[in-house]
């Protein structure tokens, strides 16, 4: 349980179809994700004045991505040499459980009690916090909106921004509810500077601290940070020992290649020109050096992404640079939020990755909340085909062959009925008597057709069978084998 | 070698498909503006993130410090060495001098809880998005830049860059990273709630850059 400032941790799981439910019918919550999403949709769309400049920063940042994919066995042997000639320790973990497990350790023979943790996804990805609260140590979010995650006791509902889900009025009775010291306020100035006053001490004396990576650089053994607060300046400068943490995937070649993205991360997350901080870290303290980490590790966490690279067709998911703007986009997140998808990773990305980690037997039903709209594909600053990606993931919950080497539960959404009425249907459509047979009984019949199809039909209008068919209406106008 | 090492490199190794096409990697072209470009375009682009910046001649720095130090409330200020050797002579009794001049584990409580502001050099500056480079040094540590209310940073009218990557390639980081660079532009913020942009979050409240024309 984590218990420090009152916390406990309980975590409900309710059925995907439920969870839809939940989050459809709360307002406040539909609220709150419209106009955060509105919001981030514009100032991306403000930082990208030019089409074209998009374009090529699109198309040169997905080329840094695929080299790094390309080349991924040597760049993260490149960047091990590096970092270790940094004097930084790299630790490889094949699973979640191991990645715990070495961070566990680390700490441990420090003797490490408290830590400071800036904002990491994949630290989510991994479930550090519950680990680590488990063994008796304490870790604290230190990023504003992930604090506030953290003392509501919820999971963040937005890769970059974690509290968006709740709002100012939420925020505020929450803060007075665990510092009853502060007088309450909604004056979020004031809410940031309370936060401030009690994380500083945190961050001083605590004994490690533990971030995330944006790009790790193998030509030069740098881990770089992309930031507004200063948090995670604080949890990896401050500590005597900072653990980073990474996906493999995070790697890039050169230094030279760290420019474009961070400038299309920044644009494309937050719709900023770039952040208020971008920290490269290159080294733990050295011996004429005044602060900085005495040690400092790094942990390269596979977790399902050695098979996804594995596995060609949909390898691009690992060029993911986690700006969430696939997310801001999406009309099916837009509607549900984060909390919905149950997973770590929402929206196109997280129905696109998560699958693929956890299996399609637990999260293949996760592919159906997607409209097909295409947007997510359009904005992506590495041009991550993500419509065509979850296209295929969801015919693979069907009737995927060659995939089962990669991903665990292919075809386990088959429903036999369905299966059958489909079967039925390509034998009707690929044979031209029948198929004239059946439409003249569609059209003939088709005032015998149901008025509502179950749910289905319940905002919608119910489709009926026209009277005449369209081979029918066009011949009436004129048209022959157009 | 690691097993989970040894397994990791064995799957992205055995990739069945070929590597993906990668595309010529195309270098962003500079604008190439004058030095009074260089210097609107990154005092407008740190306007516009909140920091403060002010265009003087070097030798009227210590004049500036004499006149906005006391008048913003800054009763002492961290320095390194070299800018303490530069102003201690120079800097009225209204200031006191304070320098870092302890490792971290000894100074960090005053650091946190008595210094006003410090003044740190920059390494350079970026005018497209509106950057001070940081190089900390010995003299002049890492956390000098981020734990004081207020951050001073002084940028050379000559070491101004119009682009990331070209302060990158002109100052040869591949070659010579520091243990930690920086770029900072702006104070601290964050818009964490309700989208509301507030600042000084857990860095510094107030960014001022002094840009130091010959």
């Amino acid at each position: 349980m984590l218990s420090f400032f009152g916390i406990e941790l309980m975590q409900q799981v309710k059925p995907l179809k439920f969870r839809i439910d939940d989050a459809l019918s709360n307002e406040q919550l539909h609220t709150n994700f419209r106009s955060a999403m509105s919001y981030l949709i514009k100032k991306r769309r403000n930082q990208f004045p030019d089409k074209e400049d998009l374009k090529n920063s699109r198309n040169t940042s997905s080329s840094i991505r695929s080299n790094s994919l390309a080349k991924l066995p040597e760049l993260l042997i490149k960047l091990e040499e590096n970092l270790e000639k940094n004097n930084i320790k790299v630790h490889w973990a094949e699973t979640d459980e191991e990645a715990n497990n070495i961070i566990y350790q680390i700490l441990k023979e420090a003797n490490a009690k408290t830590v400071v943790k800036g904002k990491s996804m994949v630290t989510e990805e991994i479930e550090l916090n519950e680990f680590l609260d488990n063994k008796g140590i304490e870790i604290l979010e230190t990023d504003l909106g992930e604090f506030l995650v953290q003392l509501a006791n919820e999971k963040p509902s937005h890769i970059v921004m974690p509290a968006i889900h709740k709002s100012r009025k939420e925020i505020s009775r929450v803060f007075a509810d665990h510092f009853p010291e502060f007088p309450y306020t909604e004056n979020v100035d004031l809410i940031t500077q309370q936060a401030r006053k009690i994380l500083r001490d945190r961050f001083r004396l605590a004994d490690a601290g533990i971030s995330g990576v944006n790009f790790a650089v193998a030509e030069t053994g740098t881990l770089c940070l992309v930031e507004n607060e200063g948090n995670g300046r604080m949890c990896t400068t401050a500590p005597p020992l900072h653990i980073a943490v990474t996906g493999i995937e995070k790697v890039v070649e050169n230094l030279s290649d760290v420019p474009t993205l961070l400038n299309i991360l920044t644009k494309s997350a937050t719709g900023q020109e770039i952040t208020t901080y971008f920290n490269m870290i290159s080294s733990p303290r050295k011996n004429d050096e005044k602060d900085g980490p005495l040690s400092m590790h790094v942990v390269l966490l596979d977790n399902g992404r050695s098979k996804i690279h594995q596995n060609h067709d949909m390898q691009e998911t690992l060029k993911c640079i986690r700006c969430g703007t696939c997310i801001n986009h999406c009309p099916v997140y837009t509607q549900l939020g984060g909390h919905a998808y149950g997973t770590v990773y929402p929206g196109p990305i997280g129905i696109t990755l998560e699958p693929q980690q956890k299996g399609i037997t637990e999260l293949g039903d996760l592919t159906s909340l997607c409209t097909l709209c295409g947007a997510c594909g359009e904005v992506c600053p590495v041009q991550i085909p993500l419509p065509r990606l979850i296209n295929k993931l969801r015919s693979e919950t069907i009737e995927g062959d060659y995939m089962e080497q990669f991903i665990e539960g292919v075809r386990s959404k088959r429903k036999p009925i369905e299966s059958f009425i489909w079967q039925i249907w390509k034998y009707i459509y690929s044979h031209s008597l029948l198929y004239s047979i059946f439409i003249k009984i569609a059209t003939t019949f088709s005032f015998l057709s149901p008025k509502k199809i179950g749910k289905w039909s319940r905002y919608r209008v119910t489709p009926k069978p026209s009277r005449h068919s369209l081979k029918d209406l066009a011949r009436q106008a004129g048209i022959k084998n157009e | 070698m690691s097993r989970s090492k040894e397994i990791i490199l064995e799957r992205l190794k055995s990739k069945i498909h070929d590597a993906n096409q990668v595309d010529d990697i195309s270098i962003n072209t500079l604008n190439g503006w004058s030095k009074e470009e260089m210097i609107q375009k990154l005092s407008e682009k740190l306007k516009l993130s909140k920091a403060e910046t002010f265009i003087l001649p070097t030798t009227k720095m210590i004049d500036w410090l004499n006149e906005e130090l006391p008048k913003r409330g800054i009763k002492n200020i961290l320095s390194g060495n070299d800018i303490a050797k530069e102003i201690s002579q120079s800097l009225t009794n209204k200031t006191k001098l304070i320098k870092y001049d302890n490792s971290y584990e000894s100074f960090s409580e005053k650091l946190f809880n008595e210094i006003d502001a410090s003044i740190t050099r920059t390494v350079g500056a970026i005018a497209a998005s509106g950057s001070v480079v940081l190089h900390p040094t010995s003299d002049e540590p890492r956390l000098m830049s981020l734990v004081p209310d207020i951050h001073i940073a002084l940028v050379y009218e000559d070491h101004i860059y119009e682009t990331f990557d070209q302060i990158i390639s002109t100052q040869n980081w591949s070659e010579n990273l520091p243990t930690n660079a920086l770029l900072i532009s702006g104070p601290s913020k964050t818009a964490d709630i309700e989208q509301v942009l507030a600042y000084g979050v857990h860095g510094p409240k107030e960014l001022i850059v002094l840009i130091l024309t010959s």
